[in-house]
């Protein structure tokens, strides 16, 4: 028995190309010079009479098929290698050389983009997209992709979903985590759950304050009464307080709300309202308190205001989740068996000094007060009150110091004055929490309140329409009625046929897969607007276009661009946003970037969310405000928030965790200094010139280069001691020598040119190194001057203006490919060309509006699978 | 079951973008479960972030170092590994050993190619080395295998959370659930049973019907062939044939085993109580040859509760992310208090050993027939070189021990020496992952 074939990668057995690519070799005029070069270097040697190293080459041909392609990789990699021709063989001039590896490099991308390229009529939807759909379906928060085993990336940030399958593994998976999810929808309304509920004035008796609190020897557990404010309890939160409180429970799983009542309150001593920026979070246990809920903006106005913010505990894992037993809170803190609720004024303080908080690999950034609540009870009940009942005023050091400074006097009254503030009137929070008992997800198949296992067939039928996206016919009916028959014929009671039947629509192939039929055009118009909807919102198409499939009997296109509006304009399309981004980025590659803390010791984890957080609101920004894409390149605004623009060290406006616009301070702008793509092709030590430059021409100018050939060293891998003291250009001049220099030529200048930004994105004059050997530190100056075509290019701001002045045709190209890559879910071949160069001209004659480009795919002929396009083949 | 399509399982499957074929799946038939053989058993244990490591003799911090000193030409553990000063004679300590693929990977990221010797980014990935040899022998057990981990599930790419990789390359989700694995392997609690049973069935009809469905789909897409249709297929079947073996198996009675000292409650809490409850589960496991290979992910490279056990649990100030940066500077303290944390995990691991030692097993003692492979893949944390690993047992598989060696810079790559084991426990593989070979003086 022998291990799987390694050498399958790249290209995939298909046949039939070999005539489109002979036609294409012709057509580009090339025909005659590789085949030259080939039987002049290669065949002179490898022929039948002196096959050397018993390969024979002769019989080859430049139809590259499933038989010759690994041969024709393996003759490209022993060029570029400069294996061959051997030394003592005639050796081509280095300009044919590379011409003729072009060539071929180009009929082999081309066979393996084509063999890639399925015909198939089926296509599975991703991860994120099937979370979303049950999500959607199901009515549940449960987000089943982390379940389930990822869906491969495209280092170049293009779409494959053409080529994703499932295997029983990921069935299985996929099974499991529906079944869950389909409990969370359908629970058991028998008996009912055990539900934790803080309500009314509960949260005036919740409150743990910090681990000082509650040492053995702590002046105070947490305050029991005996006496409470009830109603009249408030907690005024001023700009950079935070207040926290505690929630007896420690379930790890289920929907929670927390329910937040507060007034908006001009300064005491002012009447003039801010709107007032607060994040909610809960902790995780294990002293990594805070995992954020939720951002939200209290509007500057006056009276009582509710927010409603909504998770599943499953996401803030932890806590232990043993049972709650004893009184003894000290004991509770050890074991983690509570969960603590923090709420943060992250409004802007002036004129105060802040708070000596110490940022740590938690999520808290900002510098914060605490508000104690025993202030309250003891404003109201006195001194001695207080005294008897150990209560403690607010104190003006940290909350976090080692051991808190409690001898400063608190200054929110202070601050009150002159800050506009929240008056926090009520928490509230329940687990599990259901909008309505039994939940919306259960009610779609109650009749009367009940399960009637009549009606049963009929509800779960208009599920499977709207879980399979089209109407159902007769027999797709007659499969209902059989699975809920057969099931109940196998004695299970209602609810579980209920489940269990749910379980089987969402198993069904029909549910996995968009699918384009040839034969069925009634069905086309679903599939048009499933493709729509899982363009647009990453998630199922909705009753509207559902209703329009139906109804239409050919959707136009004026109909089309205005659902693409529509669905613009929705919430869920920030679910494109996001995927579109974290492909076009690399998120991926980003999580995978260790910050090495030797190297970067301030830095706080946390920062690669916020690092995502911006690109996604930059592309927000630009679909939002309906503006050029050519602000990826280069932009006079950027999008961040507090705890980002402090890590840049920017001192804009900018409070809270939401992203907002600011002007970008010189040397920012565009995608290029954002701190998330400096990171993610960095080494989490260094900047890593070869992988930004690899990125830059693969994302901006749309002209990735090949992979290097396999078992290529790494410069680094050679000789340590040979290059630790060398900069990262001299570094790279050594690539200059030999076959590495064709590649990296064209390469390493643009990363080289980016070398003052350091891995985590922030300027630099030195670069850090920290030798392995004897851990001896060094820093060497930061060399960033290159050459470009022909143009000297020093640094960031040079590369930009370039990159503006002579790329954004190829931006626009490369943008384009993007673009239709992910609309289409396929890479994309020669055969798309036609319509790309359609597509680029349309946008680039719009001011490269995201939007305009959008609308053209969706009405192009790729997309609506038109009987003219190539693909319908 | 009638109309269920008939599959070929010499069809090509694809998987992530790239054809492969499965000759793998043949030998799947090819063992009967009731061929009773010697066991011959495989564990590999994995600490993520690397071990306190120093190889200098005259060092001031070369006690708190996980690798012996050679002593009158015997291995003399420091601190770290004392527990393992009693067992030299059956255990290897191998220094020089990577994966060739995986050097220029993430700085926290090999955790995922410890066992393939896969770099993440190849589009084809290998197995793990115990799926390779679960699909050889594996039908023979109840479990063909156990993934455990602390914390469990899949984890992602670049921070897996299992140690073990299927026959696609594709990752196992990993158990952390004491209870449930106890249920499993040996709880024959009639309510159980029921349960299993009632949902076995139910699993079989979800089965059938989507096989019905599939018919359906085929008439709706007219003329166009499916490849990605009759993949789905496969899936079904492979998700049946799952089913159909645990019913098989749920025929056979669970063996009887002692649970009284099993604290299947422990949590990250006690972290030592837990870690000793997965190490006697995995005990019983092979003792009542429930399976023969387990993967035990101790630390994981991904954060949380388990990275802050040096914390909670043993003391520290820091969690063991920084514990190893700050090793990895070779200051003296540092030194200890990583050292302090390995040999933590190193005690847990002598008391495992011990025990199977110290159990009677066909032809000697369960350790004889069971080889124990323990390491990490950082030299240094963020260096994916000089893998500190130490293999025990397996006398009878031929391993010989009582060695410290230096395998130096041309070394051969680590899957050489997976290849040497897969050979000693009666996988007839001829390569695994990019081995060039076996690995000498190991058996």
């Amino acid at each position: 028995m022998t291990m799987m074939p390694r050498n399958t990668a790249a290209y995939v057995i298909m046949v039939g190309l070999a005539v489109i690519l002979e036609t294409t070799v012709a057509q580009a005029g090339e025909a005659q010079a590789p085949i030259e070069f080939f039987s002049q270097y290669c065949v002179k040697c490898h022929n039948s009479n002196t096959h050397k190293g018993d390969i024979r080459l002769d019989w080859l041909t430049l139809q590259i098929d499933a038989d010759n392609a690994d041969l024709w990789q393996d003759i490209v990699h022993n060029i570029q290698r400069g294996d061959m021709p051997p030394e003592d063989a005639k050796q081509p001039p280095a300009g044919d050389r590379r011409t003729f590896l072009r060539q071929l490099i180009r009929l082999l991308q081309r066979y393996a983009t084509d063999a890639n390229q399925h015909d198939d009529p089926l296509m599975r939807l991703t991860n994120s997209q099937i979370a979303h759909s049950i999500q959607d379906l199901l009515s549940v928060s449960r987000d089943i992709s982390v379940s389930l085993i990822e869906d491969p990336v495209d280092k170049h940030g293009f779409s494959r979903q053409s080529e994703l399958d499932v295997s029983g593994n990921y069935l299985e998976l996929y099974l499991d985590a529906v079944r869950q999810a389909v409990t969370d929808a359908i629970p058991d309304t028998g008996n009912q759950v055990q539900v934790y509920r803080v309500a009314g004035s509960d949260w005036e008796k919740q409150h743990y304050l910090n681990k000082w609190d509650l040492r053995p020897k702590a002046h105070r557990t947490t305050y029991r009464g005996p006496r409470w404010l009830g109603d009249s309890f408030e907690i005024p939160l001023p700009p950079k307080h935070e207040y926290r409180m505690y929630l007896h429970e420690n379930r790890s799983e289920g929907e929670f709300r927390i329910r937040l009542i507060v007034f908006n309150e001009p300064p005491t001593k002012g009447d003039h309202r801010e709107p007032q920026e607060l994040s909610v979070f809960l902790d995780e246990g294990f002293r990594r308190p805070y995992k954020l809920v939720g951002n939200l903006t209290v509007p500057a106005k006056a009276g009582r205001q509710q927010f409603d913010l909504f998770g599943n505990l499953r996401d803030y894992l932890g806590v232990n989740p043993g049972p709650i037993e004893g009184d003894t809170t000290h004991e509770q803190t050890r074991s983690s068996k509570y969960r603590i609720l923090s709420i943060q004024n992250l409004n802007p303080l002036q004129g105060f000094r802040p708070a000596k908080t110490r940022p740590n690999q938690i999520e808290r950034f900002a510098q914060l007060y605490l508000v104690r609540p025993d202030d309250q009870w003891i404003d109201a009940f006195g001194e001695e009150f207080a005294q008897q009942n150990r209560l403690l005023r607010s104190y003006g050091g940290s909350s976090d110091i080692n051991p808190p400074t409690r001898k400063l006097p608190a200054i929110y009254s202070n601050v009150m004055k002159t800050h506009g503030h929240v008056i926090i009137k009520r928490v509230e929070f329940e687990v599990p929490w259901y909008s309505s008992w039994p939940p919306s997800s259960l009610q779609a198949f109650l009749t009367d309140g009940q399960l009637d296992r009549q009606k049963l067939p009929d509800r779960l039928e208009a599920f499977a329409a709207k879980a399979w996206r089209h109407p159902l016919d007769e027999s797709e009916q007659r499969w209902i009625h059989k699975v809920v028959n057969s099931e109940l014929a196998a004695g299970s009671p209602e609810i579980e046929t209920l489940r269990n039947t749910l379980v089987a629509i969402l198993a069904d192939p029909k549910f996995l897969y968009l699918s384009h039929s040839t034969d069925h055009a009634r069905l086309r118009n679903f599939e048009l607007v499933s493709r729509l909807s899982y363009f647009l919102w990453n998630g199922p198409p909705d009753d509207q276009l559902l209703t329009l499939a139906d109804r239409k009997p050919k959707l136009d296109d004026q109909t089309l661009e205005r659902q693409v509006d529509r669905l613009l304009a929705d919430d869920r399309s920030r679910r494109f946003v996001k995927e579109f981004t974290s492909r076009w980025i690399g998120f991926s590659q980003l999580e995978q970037i260790a910050v090495n803390p030797n190297y970067y010791p301030t830095w706080l984890s946390f920062l690669k969310n916020e690092m995502k957080g911006e690109c996604v609101a930059f592309f927000s920004e630009l679909l939002r405000k309906d503006i050029s894409c050519l602000n990826l390149l280069d932009s006079d605004f950027m999008t961040v928030n507090e705890p980002l623009a402090q890590h840049y060290g920017i001192t804009p406006e900018v409070s809270g965790r939401k992203f907002m616009r600011v002007p970008a301070p010189a040397g920012r702008g565009g995608v290029l200094t954002q701190a998330a793509v400096l990171l993610a092709y960095s080494n989490g030590e260094d900047a890593h010139a070869v992988n930004r430059g690899v990125w830059l021409r693969a994302r901006l100018l749309g002209d990735p280069p090949s992979d290097p050939p396999p078992a290529t060293p790494a410069l680094a891998d050679q000789n340590p001691a040979e290059v630790d003291d060398l900069s990262i250009r001299q570094i790279l001049e050594k690539h200059r020598v030999g076959t590495c220099y064709d590649c990296h030529k064209n390469i390493d200048p643009y990363g080289i040119a980016m070398e003052g930004f350091d891995a985590v994105g922030l300027p630099r004059e030195n670069i850090l190194r920290i030798h392995t050997q004897n851990n001896g530190k060094q820093m060497l100056p930061v060399v960033k001057d290159v050459e470009i075509d022909g143009q000297t290019i020093d640094g960031m701001n040079a590369l930009k203006n370039y990159l503006i002045q002579h790329c954004s045709e190829d931006f626009a190209r490369s943008f384009t490919r993007h673009m239709l890559s992910y609309a289409l879910g396929r890479t994309l071949s020669y055969r798309d060309d036609q319509e790309i160069v359609a597509l680029q001209t349309t946008f680039r004659n719009d001011d490269h509006r995201m939007r305009t480009l959008i609308k053209a795919i969706v009405t192009g002929p790729l997309f609506k699978l038109s009987e003219t396009s190539n693909h319908g083949r | 079951m009638a109309g269920r399509p008939s599959v070929d399982r010499r069809t090509f499957l694809r998987g992530t973008g790239v054809s492969l074929s499965l000759p793998l799946l043949e030998c799947m038939a090819a063992d009967d479960a009731a061929t009773v053989d010697t066991p011959k058993r495989f564990i590999a244990l994995y600490v993520g972030h690397g071990f306190a490591v120093s190889l200098k003799d005259d060092s001031p911090v070369r006690e708190w170092s996980w690798y012996p000193t050679i002593v009158a030409e015997k291995m003399k553990f420091g601190r770290t590994m004392d527990g393992f000063n009693q067992l030299t004679d059956k255990v290897t300590v191998l220094h020089g050993l990577e994966h060739p693929r995986c050097i220029r990977s993430n700085g926290h990221g090999t955790a995922d190619s410890f066992l393939t010797g896969s770099n993440i980014g190849d589009a084809v990935q290998s197995p793990s080395i115990d799926q390779v040899a679960a699909l050889s022998h594996g039908r023979k057990t109840r479990y063909p295998s156990l993934v455990l981990g602390n914390e469990g599930g899949l984890g992602t790419r670049g921070s897996s959370k299992t140690l073990s990789y299927n026959q696609f390359g594709r990752p196992v989700p990993a158990s952390s659930d004491l209870g449930r694995l106890y249920d499993a392997m040996f709880n024959s609690d009639p309510a159980l049973q029921r349960g299993n049973r009632k949902r076995l069935a139910t699993g079989q009809r979800l089965v059938d019907r989507v096989l019905e469905s599939h018919r359906d789909l085929k008439r709706r897409l007219g003329s166009d062939d499916s490849e990605k249709l009759d993949h789905y297929l496969h899936s079904v079947r492979d998700v049946e044939q799952a089913i159909e073996r645990m019913r098989n198996w749920s025929k056979t009675p669970k063996p009887v085993v002692d649970a009284t000292r099993l604290s299947l409650d422990a949590s990250v809490k006690d972290p030592a109580v837990f870690i000793r409850t997965m190490y006697n589960l995995i005990y019983l496991a092979f003792q009542t040859n429930s399976t023969r290979y387990a993967t035990y992910m101790l630390q994981s490279m991904t954060g949380g509760p388990w990275d802050e056990i040096p914390r909670t649990a043993l003391g520290l100030k820091v969690n063991h992310h920084v514990l190893a940066h700050n090793a990895a500077g070779g200051n003296t303290d540092a030194m200890e208090a990583l050292g302090t944390y390995d040999r933590f995990q190193a005690d847990l691991l002598v008391e495992f050993v011990k025990k199977l030692d110290e159990t009677p097993d066909v032809d000697g003692t369960m350790l004889d027939n069971t080889i124990i492979c323990y390491g990490t893949s950082n030299s240094k944390t963020h260096i994916n070189r000089d893998y500190p690993l130490l293999l025990a047992g397996g006398a009878n598989l031929g391993l010989r021990h009582g060695q410290f060696r230096r395998l130096g810079p041309q070394a051969p790559p680590l899957s050489n020496l997976y290849l040497t084991l897969l050979n000693a426990l009666d996988v007839p593989v001829e390569s695994f992952s990019d081995s060039t070979g076996t690995l000498a003086g190991i058996v």
